[in-house]
Formats: C-alpha cells, sequence, structure tokens
C-alpha cells in the first residue's frame, strides 16, 4: 500500500521530534565520554607514578575541559528543556485555538496543520490529502467573488516573502455552502534570515458576517422607515417626544427627546437647543402653562392618556396651535417611568375652521336677512290678502248700503205710495192692476233684499253675529231642507270682537256651502264657544269626507279659493285653522283664535 | 202729541211724516241722521219716535240706546227694510214698542201705531210689538 502525502507530512513531523530528542542525546553522550577519559587517565597515571607531573598537568586540562563540557551540557540541557517546554506550549496552543494555523515548510509541504483547519475544511481527517486534494473538494474564492488561482494561496505568498492579510470566501463544491474567512500569514525565517517555511492563521468569520449582513439589513430598513416616519410627520406636522423620568425629584432636569419635526415646530432647526421640560414649559404661552401641569399630573393620577390643546410661542415670536396626546408608562414601583406623547401643529386647521366658522357665521346672518326679508314679504303679502278682504267688504257693504238706502228705500216708498193709492182707488180694473203693481214692486223690493243680504247681511252690523247664524243656517234650511243644521253658539255677543265677526260670518258661509256641495252630509252642526283664552268655531258634518292634507295642500298654490280662503281669513284674524277629515268619517273646521289680536286694518 | 220721525232716506221719510201730519193732533218732527235725531229729541221732547235701523251706516239700535237713556219711557217705532225674526228678537231687546217693516207695512200700519199709542197713553200700558 502506497503512503498517502498525508501520512509522509506527519511522518516529517515525527522526524522533526525524533531529532530534537536526538540531540539532546548526542549532548549527554559527549558528556559520558569526556567524563569516561578523566576516569581513564586517573588510573593510568597511578599505574605509572614517574610520569607524575606531566600526567597531573594533563589531566588538570582534561579536567578543565571536562568542566567546560559539564558546563556546557547543563546549558545545553536547560535549554533544551525550555525548548521542549516552549514547543509543548505551541502546540498546545495551536491544537486549543479555534483558529485554524496551517505551517508549511520552505517546499511548500505542510509541516503542522491543527484540528479546527481539518474541521473547517469539512474534512473527517486531514491525513494523508494533499493540498490538490483538499482543493478538489473545496473552491477559494476572492471576496470579490472571484476565484482565486493556488499560488496566490496566502502560504505560498508569504514563501515568497510576503505578509499576508485579507479575507477569501470558500466554498464546498459538493454542498455549494460558503463560508467567509480571515486569514494572516507570514513567512517563517531561520537566524540567518532564509524563509524555511511559512505560517498561515485563518479564521472563519461567517457568522460575524451574516450577523452583520443582517444588521445592515436591517439598520437600511430602519432608516428607510425612519425616514418615510419622518416625512409623514414633516407632512402632517406631526412630532414626537419622550421623556423619562430618571430623576423624580426634578423632574424638569429629566431628559426630554424629541424628533425633528417637533423642534420644528416649536421653532427650532432639528437638534439645535438641548431641550429639557424647562425649554419646553420656556415655549408655551403663559397662559396655558397651568393646563399642561395640571393635565400631567391628573393623567398620572388617575393612569391614563392625556390630551390638551396649547399655544406655542417660537423663538421668532411667531405664536402656533397645538395638539398634544401623551401616554403615561408606569414603572414597576408604580411611579410614572416616563411619557411618550405626539405633538401636531393644527394653526392651519384651526384657522381653517375659524375661517368656516366665520363664512357659517355670515351664512347665518345672510339667512337671517334672507329669512326677515322673506317675512317682511309674507307679512306685505298676508297685509294685501288682508287689505284685499277688507277692501271687498267694505265694497260690498258699501254697494248694499246703496241698494238699501237708494232702490230699497224709493222702492218702499213707492209700495208705500202703492198701498194708500189702492184704499182710495174706486175703478175696479184699476185697483186690479194696482194690486198687480204693487206685487211686482213687492217682488223688486224681495229681490233687492235678497241680493243686499246676498253682499253683506246687515243684520250682521246692525244686530250681531249670533243673530246673522241664526238668519243664515234659516236660510240655509230653506235651501237645503235635506241637511239640518244645529247651532251651539256658547258665547254673548260682546264677547266677540267686531272685526271677527265677519271673519266667522263669512268662514261659515262658505263652510256650510263647501257642506251642500261636496259633503252629501246628513246634518252638520256649528259651535261657538269661549274657551280657555281664546274663542274657539268649529263646522262638522257627518258627509263623505276628503283627503285633507291633499287638498290644502293643493289649495295653496291657488289662494283665495275655497278651503284656502277659509284658512287665509282665519289666520290673516289672527287665529289657526285646521280640518280634520277622514274617507267616510265626515269633515271637522276648527278655528281658534287664542287671544285675539285684531288684523292689520 | 208729539212725533219724531227719524228716517235717512227723504221719500220715505217725506211719505210717513205726511201721513202723520193727517192727524191734526200731532205735532211732526224730522230728522235725517242720528245726529239730527239726538239733537231734535232734546229740542222737541216726542211721546213717539218713528225711528229707522239703517241710518246711512249708523246703527239705529245705538241711537234707540242713547234716547232710552234720556228718556226711558218714551215709546218707539222701528223701521226695519227686513222683516227678520232676529230683527224683532233684538228691537224686544232693546224695548222697542212697534215694529215697522218698509216696504211692507202700510199707511194703516203707521196710524194703527199712533192709534195704539194714544190707547195705550189711556191704560196705562205698553203694547206688544
Amino acid at each position: 500500500m502506497k503512503d498517502r502525502p498525508g501520512q509522509k507530512k506527519i511522518k516529517t513531523i515525527q522526524k522533526v521530534r525524533f531529532m530534537s530528542r536526538h540531540r539532546r542525546r548526542l549532548r549527554v553522550f559527549t558528556l559520558s565520554q569526556a567524563l569516561l577519559r578523566i576516569v581513564l587517565n586517573l588510573g593510568w597515571n597511578r599505574l605509572r607514578p614517574n610520569r607524575a607531573l606531566y600526567e597531573v598537568e594533563t589531566r588538570a586540562g582534561d579536567f578543565r575541559e571536562c568542566e567546560g563540557e559539564l558546563a556546557k551540557a547543563k546549558e545545553d540541557l536547560k535549554r533544551c528543556s525550555a525548548d521542549f517546554s516552549q514547543r509543548t506550549y505551541w502546540r498546545a496552543a495551536i491544537e486549543g485555538i479555534i483558529d485554524e494555523v496551517w505551517i508549511c515548510d520552505a517546499a511548500g509541504n505542510m509541516s503542522l496543520v491543527n484540528l479546527p483547519s481539518v474541521t473547517h475544511m469539512g474534512l473527517e481527517e486531514f491525513k494523508g490529502k494533499s493540498v490538490e486534494e483538499v482543493l478538489s473538494e473545496v473552491e477559494i474564492l476572492h471576496p470579490d467573488g472571484h476565484l482565486r488561482p493556488p499560488q496566490e494561496s496566502p502560504l505560498l505568498r508569504s514563501l515568497r516573502g510576503e505578509i499576508g492579510r485579507g479575507e477569501e470566501i470558500m466554498r464546498h463544491r459538493k454542498t455549494g455552502r460558503q463560508r467567509y474567512r480571515q486569514f494572516s500569514s507570514a513567512p517563517i525565517r531561520n537566524p540567518e534570515g532564509a524563509i524555511t517555511g511559512a505560517i498561515a492563521v485563518v479564521r472563519d468569520v461567517t457568522e460575524e458576517k451574516e450577523a452583520e449582513e443582517e444588521r445592515r439589513k436591517a439598520e437600511g430598513q430602519l432608516r428607510r422607515s425612519e425616514s418615510v416616519l419622518a416625512q409623514a410627520g414633516q407632512m402632517a406636522s406631526l412630532g414626537a417626544w419622550e421623556i423619562e423620568f430618571l430623576d423624580q425629584e426634578k423632574v424638569n432636569r429629566n431628559p426630554l427627546r424629541w424628533s425633528d419635526e417637533t423642534y420644528r415646530i416649536f421653532g427650532y432647526e432639528p437638534g439645535s437647543v438641548a431641550v429639557d421640560n424647562e425649554l419646553f414649559f420656556r415655549r408655551v404661552h403663559p397662559e396655558d402653562r397651568r393646563a399642561i401641569s395640571e393635565a400631567v399630573a391628573k393623567a398620572i393620577a388617575e393612569k391614563r392618556p392625556y390630551t390638551i390643546e396649547h399655544r406655542v410661542i417660537r423663538p421668532d415670536g411667531s405664536e402656533r396651535i397645538v395638539l398634544e396626546h401623551a401616554e403615561i408608562f408606569f414603572g414597576p414601583d408604580g411611579k410614572p417611568a416616563r411619557i411618550v406623547g405626539a405633538v401636531q401643529d393644527i394653526t392651519e386647521r384651526k384657522r381653517m375652521e375659524r375661517e368656516l366658522q366665520k363664512s357659517r357665521d355670515e351664512l347665518e346672518i345672510r339667512v337671517v336677512e334672507r329669512t326677515a326679508e322673506l317675512r317682511q314679504s309674507e307679512r306685505r303679502l298676508r297685509h294685501l290678502a288682508s287689505e284685499l278682504f277688507n277692501a271687498q267688504e267694505k265694497e260690498r257693504k258699501r254697494v248694499a248700503h246703496e241698494l238699501h238706502d237708494t232702490i230699497g228705500s224709493s222702492l218702499a216708498a213707492v209700495q208705500f205710495r202703492l198701498h194708500s193709492l189702492m184704499k182710495t182707488a174706486e175703478d175696479h180694473a184699476c185697483s186690479v192692476e194696482l194690486a198687480e203693481v204693487t206685487r211686482n214692486i213687492a217682488m223688486c223690493i224681495e229681490e233687492n233684499r235678497r241680493i243686499q243680504l246676498a253682499l253683506r247681511p246687515a243684520i250682521l252690523d246692525k244686530v250681531g253675529i249670533l243673530s246673522t247664524l241664526s238668519w243664515f243656517s234659516r236660510e240655509y234650511q230653506k235651501t237645503y231642507p235635506h241637511i239640518p243644521i244645529r247651532l251651539q253658539l256658547s258665547i254673548e255677543e260682546e264677547a266677540v270682537p267686531d272685526v271677527l265677526k265677519i271673519v266667522i260670518y263669512r268662514i261659515a258661509q262658505e263652510a256650510l256651502n263647501n257642506i251642500a256641495k261636496h259633503s252629501q252630509a246628513a246634518s252638520a252642526d256649528i259651535r261657538i264657544s269661549h274657551t280657555g283664552n281664546g274663542i274657539e268655531m268649529t263646522v262638522r258634518d257627518d258627509g263623505r269626507g276628503f283627503d285633507a292634507a291633499a287638498v290644502l295642500s293643493k289649495e295653496n298654490h291657488q289662494p283665495g279659493i275655497g278651503l284656502s280662503s277659509m284658512k287665509e281669513r282665519a289666520e290673516l284674524s289672527g287665529g289657526t285653522f285646521t280640518m280634520t277629515s277622514q274617507i267616510g268619517r265626515g269633515t271637522t273646521l276648527r278655528v281658534f283664535w287664542p287671544h285675539f289680536s285684531p288684523a292689520r286694518t | 202729541m208729539i212725533v219724531l220721525v227719524v228716517e235717512d232716506n227723504d221719500i220715505f221719510r217725506k211719505l210717513v211724516v205726511e201721513n202723520l201730519r193727517d192727524f191734526p193732533s200731532l205735532e211732526v218732527y224730522e230728522a235725517a241722521t242720528a245726529e239730527e235725531a239726538l239733537q231734535e229729541f232734546q229740542t222737541c221732547s216726542p211721546d213717539l219716535v218713528f225711528m229707522d235701523l239703517d241710518l246711512g251706516g249708523e246703527n239705529g239700535f245705538s241711537v234707540i240706546r242713547k234716547i232710552r237713556g234720556l228718556r226711558p219711557q218714551v215709546a218707539l217705532a222701528l223701521l226695519t227694510s227686513f222683516d227678520l225674526p232676529e230683527y224683532k228678537q233684538a228691537a224686544l231687546q232693546y224695548q222697542v214698542d212697534y215694529f215697522l217693516t218698509k216696504g211692507i207695512s202700510t199707511q194703516d200700519d203707521i196710524l194703527g201705531v199712533v192709534n195704539s199709542f194714544r190707547t195705550r197713553r189711556g191704560r196705562e200700558g205698553r203694547l206688544p210689538i
């Protein structure tokens, strides 16, 4: 079986070890020879006394020589022992360290490697493997990833006299696993300075490398998020701060940390001043300082976050409004350990809110003005409507008077005379003729009365509303005998104000006309009473009813007719008009004049 | 016997006055407005007053109230254009003694009032309307 190169190296190491032991033995041997010579010479001279002096001298010389050898041997022994122990330490050190140690001779053959060198290479054992064989299993790359030629290996470079320092990547061909390594190498020189070998120490820095890579990535991410956060903070004018209660006694001395945006909000360049609570309070508007202290104290006492709005006076004197929200964190001892807060510059928002409020107020004023104008127009319209009703009534009254005073009275006079003539007439034919004329005149008188009453019943002005209603329902009964009217007038004539009389009459007239026209009622009743502090009038029928809401809303678009005319009259005279009706359940109309206030005249 | 005729329509007033003057024992005075009526009433102190209810817009009842205030015992004959129960009811309230309707009541009715008044005076009693 052929020896493998790895085994050869081990043999070389063993040979070196043997040589060092042999050398010690050689020195011991030389010493023992010198001692033997001295003993032999001493014996020899005792046998030959005649040659004594010479012999003594010779022996003295030998002895001295012997002494010298002995001293040398002692020295040698000491050095040997020191050398031996030094080598032991070295070996132990080399075997003990976690770094790989590679030592080669001048020919480039490995003379010494330690265990880590074997294990790091991923080899079960190094014995018997040549460098080529090792390199067949792993490849060495420069840190930049380029393949490193074998002649550039640190040991070989150091054999050429270089001191190598650098990094390399070792890749296992089989697994593809990569290890990062740091190496340093140096030539080994003999006392004469000739290179007798080289040593390389290699450290596996894969873990550190990976950790560093991780850290770099993490730092990169952190920086990115910080920059995003800072940007967002700047955009939102949102700053952060933190105070740590290291000193519970002198709270204002505790370190306060501000984010860049917090600096800007308070009017400083980021990091341009050392911040503490005193500086913070200096920047707070004097009137707001107490509120902040109280809010913090309350939040600590109640162990709750707090929110406060306050003013900030910047170093340049400008005023800002900020909103602070902070949370208190407590230590295990229950005392506040730190407060973390956010501060937002809401000056703009506040300004916009104020402007919005202002425009709202202006709008409100405008609405009030418009409403007032509308009310004014409405009043004017009501006044006009009222005037219209008044004018209409006045005109009807005037015409009725005219008819009464002129035609009525004249006809009455004519009739009076005709009666007298008829009494005195002797001619029969003449008296028949006169009777015919009297009948005709009577019809004229009756017609004239009818017209007057239709225009405006004089009875209303001469006697009153109660009599008028009684007369009207009697007249109504003549026309509509199938609708009996029940009058319930539980009020004194004097209790009804004059201006209301015509209103009550017109509403009753309109209501009864509607009943006759639309309701198909079997009966109706009119009530007027003094209730509470007002006058109430109701007109009820037992007719077929109708959809009151629909009719009223429709009628609103055609004012002045039908229901809305009653409503108008009621409201213009200071009353409220309600009408309730259900299909099949009749209709009730109610007008209530609370405390009578006369309509404008 | 003194009679006062209050009527705003000239034709009708003259007619009534003429009819009354046929009685020689009657002293007849006339008035066209409420104001004149009150003035005349105080001047002539009539025993009987013919009173139109409609005095050009003035309410005859208010004149009646005033007259009654001045002389409660005066006899009153109301002249109206409408023969309505409500008027008669009101006339009763105002203690009107006679109720005449223009265009319906005749010369006889007026004379009837005068005669009735005379009789009543004799009997110290008041006649119903």
